[in-house]
Parts: structure tokens; sequence; C-alpha cells
């Protein structure tokens, strides 16, 4: 396989995902609102938190922000899938 | 038994839940609204919650405390939405055969509860300012703070 072909796979792979984004707290009170559908080619829920963190200014760096997906916490890392809800759980402050 | 309500929690209602004739001991603990913290003045707090994440999340606490004390019965309770001073925001309960499995029980669950359940606080300031409790910019030492 020539470099040119693995580029152009590579374009073939990034593909536009529809993922539905939960914000908390603070998240909520910067973006506005509670949720919302996202389209994103970010490949991890981690790139996805960077794009929305610049978009919409937050404050909270990824490093204080832990991540959700349906009743279970995941790893920022993981891929992220399409039509995905994605829970994005700022510092949390029960008790 | 795990719970979130947006009404006063009914302390004794929730304490006939943990009476067993095995126990010897029933430890329960309140985490109560307090007027004052960080040096400023506090007039109530309001808390957010994502329910089906904090259930699941609270159900993984209870199996973990299954598996490492020797206890009969547990509960947690935590309120959501404004909540004024002295009123209670989290309830812990645990009943045991023995205090001493029972007061390391209620220890751990509500250690827990606040690294882990997703719930969020408020606090609303007497200058009628308001702040997310630990989400400030910048990590402080005093970032673990608490209603209680």
């Amino acid at each position: 396989m020539t470099t040119h072909d693995q580029r152009n796979q590579k374009n073939q792979i990034k593909t536009i995902k529809t993922v539905q984004v939960r914000y908390f707290a603070v998240l909520k009170e910067e973006r506005g609102l509670g949720e919302e559908s996202v389209q994103t080619e970010a490949e991890t829920i981690l790139a996805l938190y960077e794009e929305l963190k610049t978009k919409y200014n937050f404050v909270l760096p990824a490093s204080r922000v832990r991540v959700a997906v349906k009743d279970e916490f995941v790893d920022f890392d993981s891929p992220l899938e399409d039509q995905s809800e994605i829970i994005l759980v700022p510092p949390v402050a029960g008790g | 038994m795990f719970d979130l309500t947006d009404r006063p929690i009914e302390i004794e209602k929730l304490k006939e839940l943990l009476r067993d004739d095995r126990a010897g001991a029933l430890i329960t603990f309140e985490g109560v609204v307090r007027n004052h913290n960080q040096g400023k003045s506090v007039e109530a707090l309001s808390y957010e919650a994502y329910e089906p994440l904090a259930r699941a999340e609270a159900q993984r606490i209870f199996a973990e405390v299954a598996e490492r004390f020797q206890i009969l019965k547990c509960v947690l309770v935590h309120r959501v939405g404004l909540l004024q001073i002295s009123e209670a925001a989290v309830f812990v309960g645990v009943a045991a055969a023995h205090r001493d499995q029972a007061y390391l029980a209620s220890r751990y669950i509500i250690d827990e509860t606040k690294h882990r359940l997703p719930i969020w606080k408020k606090e609303h300031y007497s200058d009628s300012s308001t702040a997310w409790v630990n989400c400030q910019h910048e990590v402080t030492h005093d970032s673990v703070q608490c209603a209680n």
C-alpha cells in the first residue's frame, strides 16, 4: 500500500458523527443549555471536549472533567461513537 | 437503598428501613447546610444531579461496601434543588452486627459519594453572588469543600 493510498483510506474513515451531549452545573451555565445534538469529526471523546471547550470558552480543562456514556464513567480517550450520548461531568461536590 | 429527592429527607422513615434484629449498631450521618464556607457567608445551597448515572454509581458503591465490610443494611439519600441553612443535604445510614464495621462502612459511603456521584453544589452567598463548588479554574488545596 502506498502512502497515497493510506492517506486516501484515512480520509475516507474520517466521517461526520452526530452525538448527543449533556452539560451540567458550570458547563451548563457556560453553554447556556443542558443538552444538544453535535455534529463532529472528533475521533475521541477528548477531542470532542476540546472542540466544545474552544467553541464555548469552557473554563475547565479536560483534566478536571470526567465523562460518562449511558450510566458508566468511561476513559476520556475512548473513541467517539456515532449516535452516542456523551455526559460531561464537571468536578462533583455532593454531600 | 439509594434515592435522590427534591423534598426534605425523611430521616425517621429511613432509620426505620435500617431496623434489623441482627443489628447491634446503627450509624447515621447527616450532611447539613452550614452558613459559611471558606470565609464567606452562605445563605443557601442548590444541588443538581444526573440521576441515571448517580443511581448506577451508588449501586457500585453499595457493591463495594458489601464486599469490604460486614454490614446488614445501608441507605443513602441525597437532596437536590434549593436548600436552606440547617437542612440535611445527605443522609447515610448503616446497620451492622458490630459498631466497627458500621462506622467504617458509613465513612466509606459518604467519602465515595462526595468523590463519585454526579452531584453538583452551588453556593449562594449573602452578597448575592454564587459559585459552583470545586469548579473554579484554578485547583486549590481547598478544592474539596463540603457542606458538612
